[in-house]
């Protein structure tokens, strides 16, 4: 290769492979190492504690607490969000056929808590649960049903928050559901009928259900990978509270790093948030590669 | 009758979505006497625009809008004028590695931004950035997403097209952007949705990075609102989340199909 | 099995009109016709994957219209055969017998364990599933999924799954369309065999005519959604109901020359009535009926294909034997025909008209 050749290729991708090295590379790096030490920010010493950090999160009540809490949420959020997602899937694919405007307006409506400004719509549902303001609580006590207090409860507040990401992600898995359904060969549906599927119930388990597998374990993922790193809902309706029920990782990684400036702590619980998601995706390769590749 | 119960249902759930959003937009259009009542009621008996004209006018909620504006805007020209010829030479040039640099950008994938806060901020104060729209923007300029969406765009182009404009006498940056550049346009297009979408909600970043509520973007800001009013100006706050979450719904309800397409199908990344 | 008098309409459009057939017990018969003629719909009514817009469905003189495909016994090999990419070889051909004799309850795994009714039925159902497999070769491959065959084993498996539950009539639409030069050619006698074998009453949809001619024992030419001829492969070609089937039927298109003084000069009827006669059955004769100009001849090794424009200006084909001696174009050569090898349509509505040698 000449020296213009070599020169050219650098001009091209020479700025994205500095930006890669000093934004994801070295940070990454750093924080792992950051991991092993006490360093405050804004301290002039450093030193090294071993595995201090991470005895110290899996340790305290805080540390598991917030690990605990954060297990919870992503537990509920995935089954129900790609549950919903699938059934709101289904019933606008069939809904299409007969109505596909209504259908379409639907779609667009499920889809909305996607596109819009997580944080404003948090601030809304704030309104929405308010004990005294809010239309929740005015309908329900009109129903003659308690009232609770959803952000402010302490065993209700996790709930709350779940209920919240359930909302905002449906409509997400659903976009992704119906991309599946779209892609199954109708000829299949043709062959199940023939074969004697004659109940929707049947043509769903022979069908539809074995041919979602990949689109099922993808949005499942995707699911997990997002309610791992809740963090807006919590920063804007709880921070965290009461007496840290709704504290979860993202969160405790911002408090500690940023509000209480422990670097070394900080980082420790973004190297276990990082391994937790690598072992997801590792989970996730290893899991398409083995089962649902039927090719 | 089957398919009755099917509609019944599905909008039963559509109504139960839309609700957070009807709330907003019925509390921002309420007087204040009617938002602090006993007997509260879904739509505003007497709408009224006043609280816009009071968030407009006494709130920082422009500030907030110009600032996401900037800030996306900003981060969006910088990871494209970044990513497009380097995406160009991975798709269409040969060099000396050329693997290692796609696999590292494979790699960088499986990290989100919320691992690398730490040393960045700290890059950033050792450096004196922060609390400036330097600090907002510059981080996100590498875009292991980005590469890799136009990557593989670029590498759809047919071979030959290339090659006719280098036997056409044009130099390699000027294929990047005159030729491939605008043959991936569907791609640059999903990717500058999900980019502006992601950066103007977000909210991680910017509590770390600013602390000035005169550089806050639009969520930031609707927070240091709704600390500042306390409870007082419910109204004039529901007004304000109308307009921070009403450019990109908007830009959604206008082009639902490119929107889903670009947060859905751009899908490694939430 | 019939249809009797059956159309199909999607909205404004009639895709199949006012149609009629009988499938009797053991025949095998083709249903021919090109693309959007109405083929396809018409065997998706048969399976009942549509609802006809009017007419009946029979099977044994009962009305079976409303019932559904499974309920018809009704076997159906797809084009794209339509296998479950997910379930094994056995799976898939095992899949029509699970749906119809296990319960819902019964299919679900490990049902067996449980009850011994159900671990019966699944012995005969897997004894039943072996015998089919054999028949068509596919014991060794029982245990792969669809994705690691060739399409020639994904054909049998489709075929396998089709024959498993013995139905009462076979419908194979386009089963060779996705098979190259070499398998179409055994793969037909495969399929003839098979027919011979089960005595079951076939049905093949194709567009194909060679596919038709050589397996069928009658053939039901389609035109615009309307049985154009049916009748045995013998009779189609050599006598065709009309100008469209005559057309249709034929490695090279039939030439037809309009009334004149031309047509006249092979038929004394060609002065009121449209002329046909095949290519292979036109030959350069010095004391042919004839004069036409050659434009252009190819040889094509067995055969030459020989372009001529009559005097009048019509435009005709005539093939003869291959040979690389061919005269140069511009040409003025005389062509003759057989009187038994030529065809006469009414001029007006094209409908066969018998001419005596």
């Amino acid at each position: 290769m000449n020296m213009r050749e070599s020169m050219s290729t650098l001009l091209l991708t020479g700025p994205a492979a500095l930006a890669l090295v000093l934004c994801v590379f070295l940070p990454v790096a750093v924080v792992f190492v950051l991991a092993f030490t006490n360093y405050q920010i804004g301290a002039p010493g450093i030193g090294w504690v071993g595995l201090d950090n991470f005895a110290q999160l899996f340790g305290s009540r805080m540390g598991r607490n917030a690990i605990l809490n954060t297990l919870t949420y992503v537990s509920i959020v995935i089954p129900a969000s790609v549950g919903l997602g699938l059934l709101v899937a289904l019933g606008l694919h069939a809904l299409a056929r007969s109505l596909p405007r209504v259908s379409e307006m639907l779609k667009a409506v499920y889809f909305l808590p996607v596109a819009a400004t997580l944080v404003a719509m948090a601030v809304s549902w704030q309104m929405l649960l308010h004990p005294s303001l809010g239309l929740v609580n005015t309908w329900s006590s009109a129903l003659g049903l308690p009232a609770p207090l959803w952000l402010s409860d302490r065993g209700l507040v996790l709930y709350t928050l779940s209920a919240i990401g359930i909302w905002q992600s449906v409509g997400y898995n659903m976009v992704l559901f119906l991309a599946g359904l779209a892609a199954i060969q109708p000829s299949l549906y043709d062959a199940a009928e023939v074969d004697g599927a004659t109940s929707g119930w049947a043509r769903f388990w022979l069908v539809t259900w074995p041919m979602l597998g990949p689109t099922t374990l993808f949005v499942m993922v995707v699911t997990a990978a997002s309610a791992f790193r809740v963090f807006e809902t919590v920063a804007t309706l709880t921070k965290g509270g009461p007496a840290f029920a709704s504290d979860t990782i993202v969160y405790a990684l911002y408090r500690e790093g940023f509000v209480y400036f422990k670097a070394g702590y900080a980082s420790a619980i973004t190297v276990v948030f990082f391994l937790a998601l690598l072992l997801l995706t590792a989970l996730q390769i290893w899991v398409i590669e083995r089962k649902v590749h039927y090719r | 009758m089957k398919r009755m119960v099917l509609l019944g249902l599905l909008a039963l759930g559509a109504v139960v979505v839309l609700l957070p959003f009807i709330w907003m937009v019925s509390v921002s259009l309420k007087p204040q006497a009617e938002i602090f009542t006993s007997s509260v009621t879904l739509l505003p008996r007497a709408p009224t625009l006043a609280n816009y004209w009071q968030a407009i006018t006494q709130t920082a909620i422009p500030r907030y809008l110009l600032n996401g504006a900037l800030v996306t805007g900003g981060i969006l020209v910088l990871q494209l004028l970044v990513s497009v010829p380097c995406a160009y030479a991975l798709a269409h040039r040969r060099f000396r590695g050329r693997g290692v640099l796609f696999a590292a950008i494979l790699a960088a994938l499986l990290a989100p931004f919320h691992v690398t806060a730490i040393p960045i901020f700290l890059g950033l104060a050792q450096l004196g950035w922060l609390n400036s729209y330097t600090a907002l923007i510059l981080p996100f300029t590498a875009t292991a997403f980005g590469l890799f969406l136009l990557r593989q765009a670029f590498a759809r182009i047919p071979r030959d097209l290339i090659d006719a404009a280098r036997v056409d006498g044009m130099g390699e940056m000027a294929i990047a952007w005159r030729i491939a550049f605008p043959l991936a346009m569907p791609t640059v297009i999903a990717f500058a949705i999900f980019s502006v979408t992601a950066h103007w909600n977000d909210l991680f970043w910017p509590m770390i990075a600013t602390t000035d509520p005169q550089l806050a973007t639009p969520p930031r800001g609707i927070l240091f609102f709704r600390d500042a009013e306390s409870g007082d100006a419910p109204g004039p706050l529901m007004a304000g989340a109308v307009l921070v979450t009403a450019p990109l719904v908007l830009a959604f309800l206008l082009s639902q199909r490119r929107f889903t397409q670009g947060l859905a199908n751009t899908g490694l990344k939430g | 099995m019939s249809l009797c008098n059956v159309s199909k309409r999607f909205g404004d459009t009639t895709v199949v009109s006012d149609f009629s057939l009988d499938l009797f017990a053991g025949e095998f018969v083709a249903l021919l016709g090109a693309s959007g003629s109405g083929k396809s719909t018409t065997l998706r009514m048969l399976a009942g994957l549509e609802r006809p817009s009017s007419g009946k469905v029979l099977m044994d003189g009962v009305d079976v219209t409303d019932l559904r495909p499974a309920a018809r016994n009704i076997a159906l090999m797809f084009q794209s055969y339509a296998l479950y990419p997910h379930l094994s070889v056995r799976q898939n051909i095992a899949t029509p017998l699970r749906q119809t004799r296990l319960s819902a309850a019964a299919r679900l795994p490990g049902a067996g364990l449980l009850s011994g009714q159900v671990r019966k039925a699944e012995s005969e159902i897997n004894a039943r599933t072996q015998s089919v497999a054999q028949m068509l070769r596919l014991d060794g491959l029982l245990e792969r999924r669809p994705g690691q065959l060739s399409g020639g084993q994904q054909q049998r498996v489709a075929l396998a799954r089709a024959l498993v539950r013995d139905p009462s009539a076979f419908l194979l639409d386009e089963p060779l369309s996705n098979l190259d030069t070499a398998l179409r050619h055994s793969t037909r006698e495969e399929i003839r065999d098979l027919h011979r074998r089960t005595g079951h009453a076939f049905l093949l949809v194709t567009h194909d005519q060679t596919d038709a001619l050589s397996m069928a024992d009658r053939i039901v030419v389609m035109i615009a959604g309307r049985v154009a001829q049916c009748a045995s492969a013998a009779d189609i070609y050599h006598r065709p109901a009309n100008r469209e089937v005559a057309r249709f039927i034929g490695a090279h298109r039939m030439n037809i020359l309009p009334p004149g003084v031309e047509a006249a000069s092979f038929h004394p009827r060609g002065m009121q009535d449209d002329i046909g006669i095949r290519p292979e059955a036109l030959q350069a004769d010095p004391n042919g009926a004839l004069l036409a100009t050659l434009t252009n001849a190819a040889f094509h090794g067995e055969e030459t294909l020989l372009r001529l424009r009559t005097d009048a200006g019509a435009e005709l084909l005539a093939v003869t034997e291959g040979t690389a001696s061919l005269p140069p174009q511009g040409t003025k050569m005389r062509f003759g025909a057989q009187a038994a090898r030529l065809h006469c349509f009414d001029a007006a509505t094209g409908l066969r008209k018998e001419i005596k040698a």
